[in-house]
């Protein structure tokens, strides 16, 4: 039995599954901040009437496995958890690789990934893994950073695996070009977070084969764009007042093998909020966007420029 | 005797770069590297586990930590490469 441990041992490695729910052995490690991926479990307390006022018995529940991961945003790590959302992921180009993704209407999860999670020595073998919301954000350290929310339908201990560790480095000072709207570079902003909610939700079925979902199902899906921009004019101020639409690209680039460009199709400006906090206050405006369908009937795209080369 | 660690990686193209936790460089994928004796050796021992009552094993040999890793093949390096130092 291994001794107390740190987070600093800890490892990830994902696989995308060839049949949904089945366990596959990492094919990719990937670096990351933090995890809170956790096995959950709806116990059912019995308190019939018998003479007691006490719990006098528990029957196991659904069982349920989610939770975030904090990471860079690797363009050769990112790739694979596009995969596995609710969007159709194409492979185009030779060097560099080029994913572009489209969001779908898909009710449920098709495509899923097995998240290995190596705790203080331990293995936990997540499957049928989706990625029901992820978002990518620039914080004020300036890193491009990527949080996919997994929702999962088991876990089962596995074999230690030994990890092959990307050398990619992530996105930071000085390689963004955010543009609002599409095509008007703006020089104004210090942050941004770019939001996908799929609404996933496990389904339960009745079955004699365990306890975890049968399936994720998505739901409405919801798109926002958050930054923060000096208060020069009022021009966007306006636009909001009129619910004016305009796109909205951002574009993280490294070099020409290494991109990644999200694009708001059709924002509209949800909220737009200037005060004034205080004499040495600079003036700032909180926006945020909410996206909205184009005429082909989507509300944002992703585009992933890489090395990395596998089969979406 | 040293390892030869050949790289086969299939989603990356010849000459990217990989790491290995107990190895001291970048691995350029599409390429055979040799590992010497006491970078082994190191190897072992920053991947040594220690349970609670404190008893301390070491990692497994290079050969044996890869034997299911698609794409890294690690061999015993020929007599000839140890006796050149090996080349990266």
């Amino acid at each position: 039995m291994a001794g107390e441990g740190t987070g600093a041992s800890g490892i990830m490695g994902i696989a995308l599954e060839t049949v949904i729910g089945s366990y596959t052995a990492p094919t990719k490690y990937v670096p990351f901040m933090s995890e809170s991926i956790k096995t959950g479990q709806d116990n059912q307390y019995r308190r019939p009437i018998r003479q007691s006022a006490d719990v006098i018995g528990t029957v196991a529940g659904n069982q349920h496995f989610d939770g975030d991961i904090e990471m860079e945003a690797l363009p050769d790590c990112v790739p694979y958890f596009l995969n596995v959302a609710r969007l159709t992921l194409v492979k185009t180009g030779t060097t560099p690789k080029i994913y572009t993704g489209t969001p779908t209407a898909n009710g449920v999860a098709t495509k899923t990934m097995s998240i290995t999670i190596v705790r203080n020595g331990i293995v936990f073998g997540y499957t049928g893994c989706s990625v029901g919301s992820f978002a990518f954000n620039v914080g004020d350290d300036g890193k491009l950073m990527f949080k996919p929310s997994i929702v999962a339908l088991s876990e089962a201990a596995q074999t230690s695996p030994t990890p092959v560790w990307p050398t990619s480095v992530p996105f930071g000072a000085g390689m963004y070009d955010f543009e609002i709207p599409t095509g008007s570079q703006i020089l104004d902003a210090d942050t941004v977070e770019f939001t996908v909610n799929d609404n996933a939700e496990a389904q339960y079925r009745m079955k004699n084969t365990g306890r975890g979902p049968s399936f994720v199902k998505f739901g409405e899906r919801e798109v926002t764009l958050k930054t923060e921009r000096d208060f020069k004019n009022r021009t966007e101020y306006d636009a909001f007042k009129a619910a004016t639409s305009q796109g909205i690209t951002f574009k993280a680039i490294q070099d020409s093998n290494n991109e990644i460009d999200f694009v708001m199709n059709v924002g509209i400006t949800n909220s737009y909020e200037v005060n004034l906090g205080g004499q040495a206050d600079l003036l700032r405006a909180a926006v945020e966007y909410n996206g909205n369908a184009n005429a082909g009937g989507t509300s944002y795209s992703i585009v992933v420029k890489t090395t990395e080369d596998f089969t979406p | 005797m040293p390892y030869e660690l050949k790289l086969s990686l299939p989603n990356l193209p010849k000459g990217q770069t990989v790491a290995f936790t107990g190895l001291p460089k970048e691995y350029a994928n599409g390429k055979t590297h040799i590992i010497s004796d006491e970078e082994a050796e190191a190897f072992r021992v920053i991947n040594m586990s220690a349970d609670e009552e404190g008893s301390v094993q070491l990692g497994a040999p290079l050969d044996q930590a890869f034997k299911k890793v698609e794409g890294v093949i690690v061999s015993k390096a020929p007599a000839q490469a140890a006796l050149e130092g090996g080349a990266n």
